[in-house]
């Protein structure tokens, strides 16, 4: 498998989150991430401008680097991504399994939003994604276990239409 | 002076028989007559609740029974509204006419606001709840929890207790809700006709809620 070219996209939505977004801008992660056959990082790093521009000097020539901090939409960012980072909102997260994107949610204890974690640690036991703290996250993306995870049901549109129209009595 | 206590006394427990009969477990389900075209009101909230919202009514039938569409949204969410927009114009296609519209209601509390000022805030979002069930008069409302689900639920039940029209409420509590409720979902529980939940671990806790796998 030809590993040239392959893109990382890095989102913390809608707040910041410094600590991501200086790890993932650091020379031991552009490293690996080198050394895992990534030539491009998209960052969306919300209210995290400055720790963004602090490690912009960081640069090793394999690696191009884009930052911008919010758009309309991250669909594009996200397709074309092979790899997506995300904070653990429940958006970014739907959104990234239903592209059938290897997912790596990194939880800002910061924010520590229970319900969250939960979702994520949840996710994790049905092998949709790899659930990974700060402090680990080096060990984890080294370890390449989001290359094998498992894909997450499509949805089903007709769902929640028959259950409505069960209770609405409607007859087809 | 004492007559006033008692039928004070009196009004409460009206009213509290009244609101205990109208509660969704005493009814019978089958009661409900109305056909379709049903008029429907969908509650909106920022980013991810209307994400969700959008993607749970992508599959209903908009042409012949679920119309016209009221969307209610907070007045200074702008990107709901474009949203909306957008999602109307993809999912009527060639259709030309009209069939939703969209009501704009103040939040009940900004973030950061005052609780000094919240009581004027909530009366202001109540006043414009008021406009929404009784102006458009919706035969059912689907929300997901953002916080102006509770005025748009607490109006629409001002009509059911008197009894002139039974307004369906459904909610469906986030995909982001594992283990525990919302806010919003604890206090909308016993209150909703229909409650979803997307975790099965839910139905331990509440009982009546319904779960059918992922809405999303």
């Amino acid at each position: 498998m030809s590993e040239s070219g392959k893109i990382i996209f890095v989102t913390v939505g809608s707040t910041g989150f410094d600590q991501i977004i200086s790890l993932v801008t650091s020379i031991p992660y552009l490293q690996l991430l080198n050394s895992q056959g990534f030539t491009k990082l998209v960052v969306q790093y919300g209210k995290s401008q400055n720790a963004f521009i602090k490690t912009r000097h960081n640069q090793i020539n394999e690696i191009e680097i884009i930052g911008f901090d919010y758009k309309p939409s991250l669909y594009e960012d996200m397709k074309n991504a092979d790899l997506i980072i995300s904070h653990a909102g429940s958006g970014s997260i739907l959104e990234s399994l239903r592209l059938h994107k290897p997912l790596i949610v990194v939880v800002n204890e910061n924010l520590m939003d229970n319900h969250q974690v939960e979702l994520a640690i949840e996710l994790q036991s049905k092998g949709y994604l790899v659930y990974s703290s700060i402090s680990n996250f080096l060990e984890v993306l080294k370890s390449c276990t989001y290359e094998n995870l498992n894909t997450f049901p499509e949805p089903d549109r007709s769902l929640f239409a028959n259950i409505l129209n069960e209770e609405m009595n409607v007859n087809f | 002076m004492f007559w006033i206590f008692w039928i004070l006394i009196i009004i409460i427990l009206i009213f509290l028989i009244r609101l205990y009969q109208v509660l969704p477990r005493c009814r019978n389900k089958s009661s409900n007559q109305s056909k379709p075209p049903f008029k429907t009101c969908i509650v909106l909230g920022s980013g991810g609740h209307t994400m969700e919202m959008l993607q749970l009514v992508e599959g209903l039938d908009f042409q012949k029974i679920y119309r016209p569409r009221i969307y209610v949204i907070a007045n200074n969410d702008h990107l709901s509204l474009k949203k909306v927009e957008e999602f109307e114009n993809r999912k009527s296609g060639d259709n030309i006419i009209k069939h939703h519209k969209v009501r704009l209601i103040p939040r009940s509390r900004q973030v950061g606001q005052s609780w000094l000022t919240t009581p004027f805030s909530v009366f202001k979002a109540l006043i414009s709840c008021l406009n929404l069930i009784f102006g458009d008069s919706p035969d059912l409302i689907i929300c997901n929890g953002p916080g102006s689900c509770i005025p748009v639920c607490v109006i629409s039940y001002i009509p059911r207790i008197i009894g002139i029209k039974w307004i369906k409420l459904i909610y469906i509590e986030s995909f982001a809700r594992v283990k525990t409720l919302s806010l919003t979902g604890k206090l909308l529980y016993r209150f909703v006709d229909k409650f979803l939940v997307q975790w099965s671990y839910l139905l331990e806790k509440y009982p009546n809620a319904e779960y059918k796998g992922i809405l999303v």
